[in-house]
C-alpha cells in the first residue's frame, strides 16, 4: 500500500512513468472483468485503456479517504460499464463463443480451453449482468462486499444476495449437467 | 447444533453471514466431517473461480500504450484555467508562417527545472529535440526599469531555432510574456553568418504563462552555420525601457543530426495541377517536406483569361485583393505498414474542411508564375525511424468564378434568399447597415464606421468547393470589395451538410442600394485522385 501511495505521489509530481506500476497492478483483473461483461476482447481492451486514461486524469481527485484500490476500481469499472451499456447493441449482436471471445493463440489463456474453465466461463456468461458483475468484482478483483456496494451502488445486502444467488444458479446448472460439482449434490 | 444447510455453508465460505452464525458454523465444522467436506469443496470451488476469472492477461506493453497517450502531471496545481493560445504571424512577403504555443493548462513554471522545451507547451518536435540533447541553457538576461528580459533555453537544428524567454519583475515574479512587435519599438531579428536577415519568425505567447517562445524557421536557408538573434525591446509589460540582447547560435554541430533526401523533381499532373517533389529533411525537431505546385500550362492560360475578364468588370485591385488564385495538394505520408502518419489538407472523418494530422507548420511561397507555389511543410518527427512514403490524395485549385446572386433589399426584408453553388446551399438571411467601432491601435481616436453587412447561413457538402472572395456591385455599376469572415463547422445540419456561415462586410458604402449583385470571384475546388501517386521518402 505504501508503495502504491509512493507511485501516486510520483505521478502527481510529474513522473508519468510511475503510473505504469499502477496500470500493471490493476490491468489484468480489470480486463478480466470487463472482458466478461462485454464478451468482446477488443472492446474490453479499448475500454480498459480508456478507463486508465480517465483514472489518470482524475488522480488529483483521489482524496485518500477510501482505499486507492477501491477508488481506482470505482472510476474504471464505472467508466467501462457506462460505455458498455452505451454499446450494448453491439455486444448483443455478437454471439459469444469462448473460442472467439478470447484469443486462443494467446499463450496466457491457452489453459482456458480446458473443459472445467470453459464450463465456468459459460456459467458466468449465462448470469444476469448484475450478478455477473458482482461475481467478477469479488473473484477476479477480490473486492470486499462494502467496496462492491460502493462501486455498483447496490445496497450491501443486495451485493451479498446477488453473489449467493449467482453461485447457486451456477451450481444448479452444473448439477443438471451432471459434472464438476457433483460431490456437493447430496441434499440436506 | 444440527448440520447447517448447504446454502448456509456456501454463505459461510463466502463470509456472507453475521458474526454469530459464522462463529457457530465454525465451531460445528470442527467436529463434523461431513460439513468440513462441503466447506472444503466450496473453498476449492471458490479458488477455482478466482483462478479462472482472473485470466486472461493483457500484453506486457499495455501500460506503455497508455503512457504514450498521457502528458505528465504538472508539478504544482494552479487554479484550472484554460489558457488561450495566441498566434502572431510575421512573415516574409508572400509567405505564410504560423507557430503557436499549445493550448494547455498553465502549469507553474517556477519549478520546471527542465525549462519550457521539456513541457507540453511546445510542440512534440521541440520536446524530442530537447530530449535528444539539442537544448542549450543560455540564461542570458538584460535588466532595465526593474524588469529583466531573460532568454533561458535555445533549441536549434537545421529546421528551426527556438528560444524560450521570460519577463521577470525585480522581486523575481514572472510577468506575462506577451511582446508586441511593432516597428520601430520592439524588434526581434536574426541574421546568418553573413549578416543576411532571416525573415521567417514567429512568437508564441500563452495567456498567463511565465514563458514565451520565439521561433525562427530555417526553411531553405542554405549553408547556415551560425545565427545571431538580436532583441531590441523598448516596451515590456507596459513599461518603457531599453532591453538589448544578442544570442549567438552555433548550428555547425547540429548539422550532423539532419538527414536530407533529394526527391529528384519527381512530377505528376492531375486535374490541371502539376506537382514537383523537391526534398525531404529529417531533423531532430521536425520532418520537412519541400515540393512545388503549379497550374498546368493549359489550365494557366485559361485562368489568366478568366482573371482578365473579371478585372475588366470589377477592377484590378478588387480582383487581386482576396482571391489568392493558386494551387495546393492533399496528401498523406504513410509508414511501411501502410499506416497514415501525417495528413495534409485532408478531409478527416466527420470534418467539413480540410485539415492536417501531425503538422507542426507549413508555408507556401508564391513563385514567379500565377498559382505556382513552393511549399514547405514540417511534421512531428517519428521516434522510430521507418521508411515513409508520400501518397498524393488530391489536388486543390483556387480559380476564378463567374457565379453571382442578385438581391433586392425589399424582397430580402420579406423573406431570405437561397442559392446553391458547387455543393454550398446558402441562405442570405439579412443585409443591413450597421455601426462598428474601429479600435485602431494608433493615435487616431476610436472611429465610428458604418458597414453594410450581409449574413448568410447554410450547409456545405463534404468535399464540395469553398466559396472564396466576393465583390458587390450596385445598380449604378459601382463595385465594392467584400471582407469575408465565414466559418465551416464540424457540425452537420438536418440535410447532412456541414454548417456554414458567410458574413460579408462592405465599407464605404454611402447608401444601401435597393438592388445589388454579389459576385463570387474565386472558388477553391478539390479533386480526389482517381489513382494514388506514391513517392518513396527513403
Amino acid at each position: 500500500m505504501e508503495e502504491e501511495q509512493q507511485w501516486l505521489k510520483q505521478v502527481l509530481e510529474g513522473n508519468k512513468q510511475a503510473y505504469g506500476h499502477i496500470i500493471n497492478k490493476y490491468k489484468n483483473p480489470l480486463y478480466a472483468t470487463i472482458l466478461r461483461m462485454t464478451k468482446n476482447p477488443q472492446d474490453a481492451e479499448d475500454l480498459v485503456q480508456e478507463a486508465f486514461i480517465k483514472v489518470y486524469h482524475q488522480l488529483g481527485k483521489y482524496d485518500n479517504k477510501g482505499s486507492f484500490a477501491s477508488w481506482i476500481y470505482r472510476v474504471a469499472v464505472n467508466h467501462c460499464m457506462d460505455e458498455f451499456r452505451k454499446k450494448r447493441y453491439k455486444t448483443q449482436q455478437l454471439e459469444i463463443n469462448e473460442e472467439k471471445a478470447v484469443n486462443p493463440n494467446h499463450p496466457e489463456i491457452i489453459f482456458l480451453k480446458k473443459e472445467k474453465h470453459r464450463q465456468v466461463e459459460r456459467l458466468v456468461a449465462s448470469l444476469p449482468e448484475d450478478e455477473r458483475l458482482v461475481i467478477l468484482l469479488r473473484y477476479a478483483n477480490e473486492l470486499s462486499y462494502t467496496e462492491i456496494s460502493e462501486l455498483t451502488g447496490f445496497p450491501l445486502s443486495s451485493v451479498r444476495n446477488k453473489l449467493h444467488r449467482a453461485k447457486k444458479k451456477m451450481r444448479e446448472k452444473v448439477i443438471l449437467e451432471g459434472s464438476y460439482y457433483h460431490e456437493l449434490s447430496n441434499d440436506r | 447444533m444440527n448440520c447447517p444447510t448447504i446454502d448456509k455453508l456456501s454463505q459461510y465460505v463466502d463470509q456472507l453471514l453475521g458474526e454469530l452464525e459464522m462463529r457457530e458454523i465454525n465451531s460445528h465444522a470442527k467436529e463434523c466431517d461431513s460439513c468440513i467436506h462441503v466447506i472444503e469443496a466450496f473453498e476449492h470451488e471458490q479458488q477455482f473461480l478466482k483462478d479462472t476469472l482472473k485470466s486472461p492477461s493483457l500484453a506486457d506493453d499495455f501500460a506503455n500504450k497508455i503512457l504514450d497517450q498521457l502528458k505528465p502531471y504538472e508539478q504544482k496545481s494552479l487554479p484550472k484555467k484554460r489558457a488561450l493560445s495566441k498566434r502572431i504571424m510575421l512573415s516574409a512577403a508572400g509567405a505564410v508562417l504560423a507557430i503557436g504555443l499549445g493550448t494547455t493548462l498553465n502549469p507553474s513554471f517556477a519549478q520546471w527545472i527542465g525549462g519550457l522545451f521539456t513541457t507540453d507547451q511546445v510542440d512534440e518536435g521541440l520536446r524530442m529535440a530537447s530530449e535528444a540533447g539539442l537544448a542549450t541553457r543560455v540564461n542570458r538576461e538584460v535588466t532595465d526599469q526593474g524588469i529583466t528580459f531573460k532568454v533561458e533555453d535555445v533549441v536549434a537544428d537545421t529546421s528551426r531555432v527556438a528560444l524560450s524567454y521570460q519577463i521577470i519583475k525585480e522581486n523575481g515574479k514572472p510577468l506575462d510574456t506577451k511582446i508586441i512587435l511593432e516597428e520601430p519599438f520592439n524588434q526581434i531579428m536574426a541574421f546568418d553568418q553573413n549578416g543576411k536577415k532571416i525573415d521567417q519568425m514567429g512568437i508564441g505567447w500563452t495567456e498567463g504563462s511565465e514563458y514565451g517562445l520565439i521561433e525562427f524557421s530555417l526553411r531553405e536557408q542554405k549553408d547556415l552555420q551560425e545565427m545571431t538573434v538580436k532583441f531590441e525591446l523598448t516596451e515590456l509589460n507596459g513599461v518603457k525601457g531599453n532591453w538589448e540582447l544578442v544570442i549567438p547560435v552555433d548550428l555547425k554541430e547540429n548539422l550532423k543530426f539532419t538527414a536530407k533526401l533529394a526527391l529528384n523533381n519527381q512530377t505528376f499532373s492531375a486535374h490541371g495541377v502539376d506537382v514537383n517533389m523537391k526534398e525531404i529533411q529529417f531533423a531532430p525537431s521536425s520532418n520537412e517536406l519541400i515540393y512545388e505546385t503549379a497550374f498546368t500550362k493549359e489550365k494557366m492560360e485559361k485562368i489568366k483569361d478568366e482573371i482578365a475578364q473579371l478585372e475588366e468588370r470589377f477592377g484590378k485591385e478588387n480582383v487581386q485583393t482576396f482571391t489568392n488564385y493558386g494551387t495546393a495538394i492533399q496528401y498523406h505520408i504513410e509508414n511501411k505498414g501502410g499506416k497514415d502518419i501525417y495528413k495534409h489538407n485532408a478531409f478527416l472523418p466527420g470534418q467539413g474542411y480540410p485539415s492536417d494530422v501531425g503538422l507542426i507548420s507549413g508555408s507556401g511561397d508564391n513563385m514567379q508564375q500565377l498559382g505556382q507555389m513552393r511549399w514547405n511543410e514540417s511534421f512531428i518527427p517519428q521516434k522510430d525511424k521507418e521508411q515513409l512514403t508520400f501518397v498524393l490524395d488530391g489536388v486543390v485549385k483556387t480559380v476564378p468564378s463567374d457565379f453571382s446572386v442578385e438581391i433586392t433589399s425589399k424582397e430580402l426584408r420579406k423573406k431570405p434568399i437561397s442559392f446553391e453553388h458547387e455543393g454550398n446551399f446558402m441562405t442570405i438571411k439579412k443585409a443591413e447597415k450597421q455601426n462598428e467601432f474601429s479600435l485602431q491601435k494608433s493615435l487616431i481616436p476610436i472611429k465610428r464606421e458604418t458597414v453594410f453587412q450581409i449574413e448568410m447561413e447554410g450547409g456545405k457538402e463534404a468535399f464540395s468547393s469553398e466559396l472564396g472572395a466576393w465583390v458587390l456591385t450596385d445598380n449604378l455599376g459601382k463595385t465594392y470589395l467584400a471582407y469575408n469572415s465565414g466559418s465551416i463547422l464540424n457540425e452537420k445540419d438536418e440535410n447532412g451538410r456541414f454548417k456554414t456561415t458567410i458574413d460579408l462586410k462592405i465599407y464605404d458604402m454611402e447608401e444601401v442600394p435597393e438592388k445589388f449583385t454579389l459576385h463570387l470571384l474565386s472558388v477553391t475546388r478539390y479533386n480526389k485522385m482517381e489513382e494514388e501517386w506514391k513517392v518513396p521518402l527513403y
